[in-house]
């Protein structure tokens, strides 16, 4: 029995010994260079089993200067035009946070939505009543434009440009902004979800 | 028959053999394998007007969070405030200010990015003190890098200025607006948007946007032409509707050396009154830029310019004319307190404008205010406010058009 309990001694000491030695190579080739911080992340979840998203819609700041993302739950099945459909819905419907507003002029609808995997760009038509109820002022003309740019073109990498027509036509002569051509997305003046918080350091 | 001992140290030394081979000797084989079949990776440089943030970290003396989720890079400073920077945004924090970035925190191979602009722009304000960052490890240039010898060359190319479709221009080379028209006057043409059925935006007292700056616009005509040698032409001078291209084209045609579109478009928050300045951005396709050394500007008048490029030839100088009248537009609301919400931006925003597009001139979009609030609508109504508003906007569009040409500025529209 001893000789037994001896033996089982000496082999956590050697399996320690030898995992000491590994620690202390790995260490002696010093920190790794390369990586300085870790990547960034895919923005959307992964859906589980019943094809339900995380996604980032983007919507306006209260003080009408910056998208803010809203990061909402979405059931998103089926082809890549209808997940996209079903964004643009959930973009036309408002935000839920209250202190967030809508981007998309009341009455608007989502007439048609296309996906040219050729040219990489998603055509959409909407509504007359982007135009015709439209606030009217240039900056909410871009949050409009850009908040349907920025969150098809998050929802896919391979989606890199939107053109935006309305009744089915190019906008040439009714916006103060140039729907002409596909549009690629827009970040500069983008904040993350967690901005809220920077912006109205009170509330 | 080897007696139990024998038996159990030898068992004991291929053990302890075994277990050596399995956890430290994989890890130098690894290595050595790695080390011949792969090679380094090659660090891309950073472009040079960018840093690493960790250097950047490192000249600060602080320590600093990752948020590799939201793509929020924090920056503690001294007394514990928090300069935060998102990734692909131009945007950086600090409490509850907002700083606008030359150009957007990027990733590039692994590594945060960060203009270096933020030290000039933002850091040393807020620190008081000069930052010099660690000297960078200069880098190997690769042969196939290096600049071939110049051919001789013993002819001179003719180059057409419309042939050489070039990268980007430097903004030193950007190319001069001819401020004169072939006339030898200097004209500026005035916008007032919108008119006949479109009516722009409407109030709830039922002022509409095409009423309103076409007020303006014929107040601004009449102060600029009495305080500056300077002709004004307006697009419109009835109610009537007309096309986009119309109105750039008939500045195009008037050979006028700065364009302003006038607007007061309301928000999705009522509320709200945003007065803004937009300019055009350049084109986002690259290749489209002009090369301007090679331009003749007043040529442009005589020959077919691409519509796009219009107005992407004078970025510098329509960036430079909207934040003139973005600071006359503050002035003009500078005393007027507790009319509501009025919110003021940092500074002028770039952006696709259709109405700016195809302008052979530098041009801006001014957006008055926002008649869906009721408070600025009587406000932008009254004729108070209107001359107000005009004698600021003349003032600093008089005096811009005057700065191109060298000639000293006016203190006031009063002779």
């Amino acid at each position: 029995m001893q000789k037994a309990i001896l033996v089982i001694l000496s082999f956590g000491l050697i399996v320690m010994l030898g995992v000491g030695i590994s620690l202390l190579v790995s260490s002696m080739r010093g920190p790794s260079t390369a990586l300085e911080l870790p990547p960034i992340p895919v923005k959307e979840e992964p859906p589980d089993e019943n094809n339900t998203f995380t996604v980032p819609l983007y919507f306006l700041s209260s003080d009408h200067r910056l998208l803010v993302k809203e990061r909402r739950t979405l059931v998103l099945s089926g082809r890549l035009e209808d997940r996209l459909e079903t964004l643009v819905k959930a973009l036309i419907d408002g935000p839920s946070a209250r202190n967030l507003l809508p981007t998309i002029p009341e009455g608007t609808r989502l007439q048609s939505l296309f996906w040219d995997e050729a040219q990489k760009c998603v055509v959409l038509s909407l509504s007359r009543e982007f135009i015709d109820s439209r606030p009217g002022h240039a900056l909410a003309e871009w949050a409009s434009i850009y908040s349907l740019v920025n969150t098809l073109a998050d929802h896919d990498s391979a989606i890199q440009t939107v053109q935006i027509l309305v009744e089915g036509e190019l906008v040439e002569d009714d916006l103060l902004w140039d729907l002409t051509e596909p549009l690629a997305p827009d970040k500069t003046f983008v904040f993350y979800d967690s901005a809220e918080s920077l912006l109205n350091p009170g509330q | 028959m080897m007696p139990n001992s024998i038996l159990r140290n030898t068992f004991l030394w291929l053990l302890v053999v075994s277990v050596l081979l399995l956890s430290g000797g994989p890890i130098v084989a690894v290595q050595r394998w790695d080390s011949l079949t792969s090679p380094k990776p090659i660090a891309e440089a950073l472009p040079p007007d960018y840093i690493p943030a960790t250097d950047l970290c490192k000249a600060l003396g602080s320590s600093w969070n990752w948020d590799p989720l939201l793509g929020r890079f924090e920056i503690i400073l001294p007394g514990e405030a928090k300069l935060v920077l998102l990734v692909d945004s131009r945007v950086a924090t600090l409490g509850n200010q907002v700083f606008r970035l030359s150009q957007p925190v990027r990733f590039v191979q692994n590594r945060l990015a960060i203009p270096r602009s933020i030290i000039v722009d933002v850091l040393e304000p807020i620190l008081g003190y000069s930052i010099q960052l660690p000297t960078p490890q200069p880098e190997p240039t690769p042969l196939l890098s290096q600049p071939l010898p110049t051919p001789a060359i013993d002819f001179e190319p003719e180059i057409s200025p419309l042939a050489p479709w070039t990268a980007p221009r430097a903004e030193s080379e950007q190319s001069i607006q001819p401020l004169r028209s072939s006339s030898g006057q200097i004209v500026v043409v005035i916008d007032p948007g919108h008119g006949g059925q479109d009516m722009g935006s409407v109030g709830t007292g039922t002022t509409s946007e095409a009423e309103v700056v076409l007020t303006v616009a014929k107040l601004c005509e009449e102060m600029i032409q009495n305080a500056f040698e300077i002709d004004v032409s307006l697009t419109r001078r009835e109610q009537t509707d007309i096309p986009i291209v119309d109105r750039v084209t008939f500045a195009n045609s008037s050979e006028a050396c700065a364009f302003v579109s006038l607007h007061a478009g309301g928000l999705f928050d009522p509320a709200m009154s945003l007065p803004s300045v937009l300019y055009q951005a350049p084109p986002a396709n690259e290749a489209l830029s002009l090369d301007s050394r090679s331009l003749d500007p007043s040529s442009l008048r005589s020959r077919f310019v691409p519509w796009q490029l219009g107005s992407a030839l004078w970025f510098q100088q329509s960036r430079d004319l909207a934040a003139t009248l973005h600071n006359a537009l503050k002035t003009a609301y500078a005393d007027l307190s507790g009319i509501g919400t009025v919110s003021f931006e940092e500074g002028p925003r770039s952006g696709r404008l259709a109405v700016l597009s195809g302008l052979l001139m530098p041009g801006a979009v001014v957006e008055l205010g926002s008649l869906t609030n009721v408070e600025h609508e009587q406000i932008l109504h009254s004729q108070g406010f209107q001359s107000r508003i005009a004698e600021t906007l003349s003032l600093a569009v008089g005096n811009w058009v005057y700065r191109q040409e060298g000639r000293p500025i006016r203190e006031s529209l009063v002779p």
